[in-house]
């Protein structure tokens, strides 16, 4: 339940935030979160990447609507001639790996705190 | 103790990551963008302008008087509709903005020397070059004469308005390119727009071949310097034909002293010939010649072709003009294009406007030098270079009264300055021309609005609705002594320029007998026109379009139309006429006989799917490089060119048995006939073995056009286009120049305008208007220039509106 919780409030607050903040704000809000709920540390990971990932992956693919041209296929030719699909996954990931490290960190950092 | 070290890395690896992510990466020799912010569907490229953004834009604006409509068609060209010429020009800087902000900005920097501030240090040989040639010095001189004009504010609403853009742009909807290179919009000003204006002198007026002259002449001796490299061909086509002898004369137009030029070569400066391919056409019909009975009007600007695409399309109105063209975004009006009463263009003017002179120095720090037997300090710029990541890059240019010094040899013994007319402060409203060419309603006031025009000098071509056409060889030219700035000189008074030559005395014509106007840069005016006019000149493209003018009747928009997509070669056509008369196919070696039989029956047309214009360009490279061995031999140590290609066949059918036609390394004395023979076998063995590994040899293939981005990231080009034409044909497709706007006017009652480029109105490369306009460029076609469209209809078909209100 209590990781449910926290998913959920990543998601809201992550979401939230990135409309008025930069992008690194989803780590911030990842490393606070995790530090609250002390989930785990696989779980402050796993859960961080995977509601980052979500979010970045389904905006960006909203975003790549809006366009004349999908934008994804023009960033898949400036990475290197990458599908479309290939282009949404590295978005996500790109979102979520550095919001699992900073779960991660948010998590360990409370069981260092606790420990002293 | 294990955790807390893990802890650490962990940290350490999170905030390495993070940085990582928010910063250029450097990998291999790509720069890649800051993933995390560029990626970010919030901020980064995902939410870069779009077409839904702007579907119905109304905003309210410090600056206007009145309201402001604009409506764009299906084709993303704005209407503009004003109550006024300043909020027309407002509107115009705003729309501009709107489609081209990262071209206006990066030209701008391109040309004041802050790439670097982008790109980091892999263009700051670039900007250093830019720096030493004065071109920011050369734009704040500019808007110092500016601000002096009485009308200045023309200039100052359109910059006002394209800061009204900027000011309305959300960081979220920067163009992808400022996403891509992690920057931001600044402000814009007088200067950018100078700026621009400024790269394009420096493209068509910015180079000169006074070194490579120098080392010429020095090598080669003055006879056969002026034998191999002469000014005029025997038989020319002028822009400006003479019906009868000039009637004045000039203190100018005597001979140089020897004394004058520099009697040392000056070997590897990079002041080789740049490649050929600017350029322009531009020709005129009167009535008699047309089948509607009215003047047709036809332009195609030469220059280099990218994306986003150099010119942009408008159509301005207000209560007092009506006018349709092409603009460079980043400056106010029109410069090519036509309104309710007549229509105009240009072709540039080959004069030389950039001298090179030696310093001498008073004193080892080079901080005085000597100028009529005065000493002189100099003056000191320092260039401030911003490198992108690095710490900034100060360079000092001394300046002289002739101008800046831009070249120092690598022993220091050596020091250029260059005097070019791109420096001097304008005592006129310049930037006023293009804008006052909207407004004209007769060829007179079109005639007084140039007048103010200084350079890079242009043939202005116009025809009007009463049935006139006209030319004239329009800018600032220097009065100059025969010789005088073909050749490095010493610095003086008496080797600078002497005075302007007045407008009255410069080459103009108006409904000449023969029924057309004509301008491909070829040179101005003939031997016998009484000022030295020197310069690099056209040879080819003016014959074919005199040729065809001068047979043609009843023409119509479909002829002009033909005319302009016309790949024929007269070069081509010269060359293989000699090869006729000179080779016959027993000449060259049997197993090639054939393929000669077939060479010298081509029509001369450059298209796409023909190997025959490839052949044709091997065998001139070869049989260049076959005869100018003992110049060649030059080029290895100095700067130096070839003769031109007209001298190269006068002296094959002339004087067959001239010394330059001897190959110095073989012991045979070899004529002209040798050399082409041996030229033919030699094209023809590369020819067959290239063929025989399968390369595509059609010339599409040999020669592809390149559309490159500014940046020149691939992903953002167009690449490896198969198009006709050549820089000798009319349809001047060169590797990365071409005709960069197609435009025929016909002058009738309501006036019928067709044009098109090889781009798109948009400089969004996820627009469909980026490039889609090519296709249609590559196979002649036009589109339509609705000058007469109504404000009614457009409310109805718009695919975009943008609404300008002033501020209350």
């Amino acid at each position: 339940m209590k990781q449910f919780i926290l998913f959920i409030l990543i998601t809201i607050l992550v979401y939230l935030a990135s409309f008025v903040m930069p992008w690194w704000i989803s780590g911030m809000i990842c490393f606070i979160l995790t530090f609250l709920f002390n989930p785990g540390n696989f779980s402050a990971s796993v859960i961080s990447l995977i509601a980052v990932f979500i979010i970045w992956y389904l905006q960006a693919y909203m975003s790549d609507r809006n366009f004349d041209i999908p934008v994804s296929s023009l960033i898949g030719s400036l990475l290197g001639n990458i599908s479309k699909e290939m282009v949404f996954i590295i978005t996500g990931l790109v979102g979520g790996i550095p919001a699992a490290m900073a779960g991660l960190l948010g998590n360990w950092s409370r069981t260092i705190f606790q420990n002293k | 103790m294990i955790k807390k070290i893990f802890f650490v890395i962990t940290f350490a690896i999170t905030i390495l990551l993070f940085l990582f992510l928010n910063g250029n990466v450097q990998l291999s020799k790509k720069t890649m963008p800051p993933l995390g912010k560029f990626l970010n569907p919030f901020y980064g490229v995902w939410t870069s302008d779009t077409r839904d953004e702007y579907t119905n834009l109304n905003v309210n604006l410090n600056g206007l008087k009145n309201k402001v409509e604009i409506y764009y068609d299906e084709r993303h060209i704005p209407h503009i509709y004003a109550q006024n010429l300043e909020d027309a020009l407002f509107a115009q800087g705003f729309i501009e903005a709107q489609n081209r902000l990262f071209q206006m900005e990066f030209l701008a920097k391109a040309a004041a020397g802050e790439l670097s501030s982008i790109f980091g240090d892999r263009t700051l040989k670039l900007d250093l070059d830019k720096r030493r040639m004065g071109m920011k010095y050369a734009a704040e001189n500019a808007v110092k004469g500016w601000e002096k004009q009485s009308d200045y504010s023309k200039i100052t609403s359109y910059i006002d308005g394209v800061n009204a853009y900027i000011n309305s742009l959300e960081p979220k909807h920067y163009p992808i390119e400022y996403k891509l290179f992690d920057i931001r919009p600044e402000p814009w000003t007088a200067i950018k727009s100078a700026l621009i204006f400024k790269q394009m002198s420096l493209t068509l007026a910015g180079r000169n071949d006074d070194v490579p002259n120098t080392n010429l002449l020095y090598y080669l001796g003055k006879s056969d310097f002026d034998f191999l490299y002469p000014e005029h061909q025997q038989i020319e086509n002028p822009v400006v034909p003479t019906e009868q002898p000039y009637q004045f004369d000039t203190l100018y137009g005597k001979q140089i002293s020897p004394t004058a030029i520099i009697e040392k070569p000056i070997l590897k400066a990079n002041f080789e010939r740049r490649e050929k391919g600017i350029g322009s056409n531009s020709w005129g019909l009167s009535g008699n010649r047309t089948a509607t009975g009215k003047p047709i009007f036809c332009n195609d600007p030469h220059l280099a072709l990218g994306l986003p695409s150099i010119w942009i399309e408008e159509h301005i109105q207000t209560p007092d003009f009506n006018a349709y063209g092409v603009s460079f975004p980043g400056f106010p009006g029109i410069m090519i294009g036509f309104n309710e009463y007549m229509a105009w263009g240009e072709t540039n003017v080959g004069q030389d406007v950039q001298d090179l002179f030696l310093v001498k120095w008073a004193d080892e720090n080079k901080s005085k030098y000597v100028f009529d037997g005065q000493e002189y300090n100099v003056d000191y710029r320092v260039e401030t270079i911003k490198i992108k990541g690095q710490k900034d890059y100060i360079d000092t240019v001394k300046y002289t009264k002739l101008g800046p010094i831009y070249y120092t040899s690598d022993d220091g013994n050596m020091d250029l300055a260059m005097r070019w007319l791109c420096h001097d402060e304008p005592d006129v409203d310049e930037y006023n021309v293009f804008i006052h060419a909207m407004q004209c309603k007769n060829h007179l006031e079109f005639l007084e609005g140039i007048q103010k025009y200084i350079s890079p000098a242009q043939n202005f071509g116009f025809a009007d609705k009463e049935g006139n056409i006209g030319l004239r060889v329009n800018g600032r030219f220097p009065a100059k002594f025969d010789q005088d700035g073909r050749f490095v000189e010493y610095a003086s008074q008496n080797n600078d320029w002497q005075a302007w030559i007045p407008l009255d005395q410069v080459p103009q014509y108006m409904n000449p007998e023969r029924g057309f106007i004509a301008s491909a840069n070829q040179v101005s005016a003939d031997k016998t026109y009484p000022y030295y006019f020197t310069g690099r000149f056209e040879r080819y493209r003016n014959k074919t379009i005199n040729g065809q003018l001068e047979n043609i009747t009843n023409a119509n928009v479909e002829d002009m139309k033909s005319m302009q997509h016309n790949s024929y070669s007269s070069k081509a056509e010269d060359y293989i006429r000699m090869l006729k008369r000179l080779v016959l196919p027993q000449d060259v070696k049997p197993e090639f006989k054939d393929i000669y039989v077939r060479f010298i029956e081509w029509n001369f047309e450059y298209k796409a799917e023909s190997e025959y214009p490839t052949l044709f360009e091997m065998f001139y490279d070869k049989l260049e490089v076959n005869t100018w061995d003992e110049i060649t031999k030059i080029k290895e140590t100095a700067d130096a060119f070839y003769p031109e290609e007209w001298r190269l066949l006068e002296l094959i059918e002339t004087d067959p048995a001239n010394k330059y036609f001897d190959i110095q390394s073989t012991s045979k004395k070899e004529n002209a006939k040798d050399i082409v023979i041996q030229s033919l076998n030699e094209t023809f063995q590369d020819f067959t073995a290239q063929k025989a590994d399968g390369t595509d040899l059609t010339w599409g293939s040999y020669k592809p056009l390149n559309i490159y981005h500014l940046t020149r990231v691939p992903a953002l080009s167009v690449l490896d286009i198969h198009a006709d034409g050549c820089t000798d044909a009319i349809n001047a497709v060169g590797v990365s120049f071409g005709p960069s706007w197609r435009m025929i006017i016909s002058l009738e009652d309501k006036i019928q305008g067709y044009g098109v480029f090889p781009g798109g109105q948009s400089g969004n490369p996820t627009s469909k208007h980026y490039k889609n306009m090519i296709n249609a460029w590559l196979e002649g076609k036009y589109y339509p220039l609705n000058l007469y469209i109504s404000k009614e209809s457009l409310m109805k078909s718009a695919a975009m509106t943008v609404k300008l209100n002033p501020e209350i």
